[in-house]
């Protein structure tokens, strides 16, 4: 058993009081290897939580880098990093935090291709991601090396959380086998989220890494914990394997790391880029030589109506995206029209709404809003 | 009736209700009141094909319909239907 310096002694003394940690519990978790997967909103907490607990190896992979919009809820991060890659920026603040533990900093996105020699050397995978593409690509990674995924995720006010371990109980997949059409369910850059929210749900994912090391109480294997900050209300349910899961039922046909993207639908890596493809975005340049030009198109903004008070461009009709598919009959399926949102996600999928309903001259403002507020309109806030 | 419960972020096609009593005798039956009543969220809940969607849970209490009968799954005046779809923000 790894021994503890008279410096961890001390360091730890709240752990080594209590009855269920204690040395043996602190020289395990000395012990420990965990990675986190993201190091954002969930990572933040996780990451200085098991830093701070003398977790002795923690991992962070994350390919994005310190945006001022990270800054309400990821706490890791600070103004003097702003544009520096998160894993650097969060490994400064683990090692200034606990210079007695090792940080290895991924500054990579987390691939099918990189993904399983990633993870080997570790004990436990902790899902923080942002993206579907790399929940599934997490789960099959922690399925297929036989390793607990803890999960955490968040949108608005609410906040899921369990621990996905094959062996002893169901996997991420039991419950979702399939991820749902592409843009249906918002990112926090699309939906917005309570600043604390990952705070709250975060803690529970660390608290469950530390349960699972330390080998005791009841962990939230075969449970998923449902959290409503608005109503400050916790709920759970029961979870059970599905005999039919691809990747951990009984004829499971999944024994490799795939296209998690194509599976998807989308990018993963939570790129905002905001393209439709397919040659119908337009680009805010373009756009703005359109709006001064013959024969100008229709602006269409499928954004929430409290966005409309942070930027708006003139003579755009608002139809939010959850209500369009109800006043199609509202709009002219013949007239040409620009669709646009914050940063074109949304609007890619309002366009796929409407060239399903037999709308056809269709373009997606590509990268929204905010691109034209970069690109032509500076007065306008970016957000 | 039953209670059914729907997370934050669907309360928007719910007027802005996360909680709302339904008539029926299954899960099925609450889901075709539920669309009646409040049509704005079929597309949320419904593909085209008018099956529930793959990332869509639905439980009543504490366990999954797929652990029950599925769609057929009785349910009681005291029994609580849960809506819970997969979340993606981290």
């Amino acid at each position: 058993m790894t021994e503890l310096t008279h410096a961890e002694i001390l360091r730890y003394s709240r752990h080594l009081l209590i009855p269920e940690v204690g040395l043996q519990g602190q020289a395990k978790l000395k012990a420990a290897s965990v990675l986190v997967i993201g190091a954002g909103g969930l990572g933040s907490p996780v990451s200085l939580y098991l830093a701070a607990a003398g977790v002795g190896r923690i991992g962070l992979v994350d390919h994005d880098r310190v945006d001022l919009s990270n800054l309400q809820r990821q706490i890791i991060h600070a103004e003097s990093n702003l544009a520096q890659p998160k894993v650097e920026s969060a490994k400064l603040r683990l090692q200034d935090l606990n210079s007695g533990i090792q940080i290895d900093a991924y500054n990579t996105p987390f691939t099918s291709e990189n993904a399983l020699a990633l993870a080997a050397p570790y004990e436990i995978l902790i899902d923080c991601s942002d993206n579907f593409a790399t929940r599934y690509l997490s789960n099959d990674v922690a399925v297929l090396l036989g390793k607990p995924n803890i999960y955490g995720a968040i949108s608005r006010f609410d906040g899921q959380a369990s621990v996905f371990y094959a062996k002893e109980g169901p996997c991420y997949r039991c419950l979702f086998p399939e991820p749902p059409p592409p843009g249906m369910v918002p990112t926090c850059a699309e939906g917005g989220v309570l600043g604390v929210l990952p705070g709250t749900i975060g803690s529970i994912q660390a608290s469950e890494a530390l349960k699972l090391i330390l080998g005791i109480g009841d962990s939230l294997i075969g449970r998923l914990l449902l959290y409503n900050a608005l109503e400050m209300s916790f709920d759970f349910v029961s979870l059970r394997k599905n005999p039919q899961c691809r990747v951990c039922g009984q004829n499971a046909d999944i024994k490799e790391l795939s296209d998690y993207e194509a599976f998807c639908g989308g990018p993963g890596h939570n790129q905002q880029n905001g393209f439709a493809g397919a040659g119908l975005d337009i680009s805010a340049r373009e756009l703005a030589r359109r709006l001064t030009g013959p024969n100008p198109p229709l602006l269409l903004d499928v954004r929430e109506p409290h966005e409309l008070a942070i930027s708006v461009l003139a003579g755009a009709i608002n139809v939010p995206l959850g209500i369009l598919a109800a006043r199609l009959s509202e709009l002219d399926s013949t007239r040409e029209m620009v669709i646009i949102c914050k940063s074109g996600t949304r609007s890619a999928r309002a366009l796929e709404l409407l060239a399903r309903a037999g709308f056809k001259r269709l373009h997606n403002l590509q990268g929204g809003i905010n691109a034209w507020a970069k690109e032509i309109d500076p007065n306008l806030p970016i957000y | 009736m039953p209670t059914l419960r729907v997370p934050a972020l669907l309360k928007y096609y719910l007027d802005d209700q996360t909680e709302v009593t339904l008539k029926g005798e299954t899960v099925g039956d609450i889901l075709r009141s539920l669309s009646k009543q409040y049509p704005k969220i079929t597309s949320h809940i419904f593909d085209n094909r008018g099956q529930v969607r793959r990332h869509i849970n639905l439980f009543v209490n504490a366990e999954s319909i797929r652990d029950l009968q599925g769609l057929g799954t009785p349910v009681g005046k005291d029994d609580i239907i849960k809506i819970i779809p997969s979340v993606t923000g981290g």
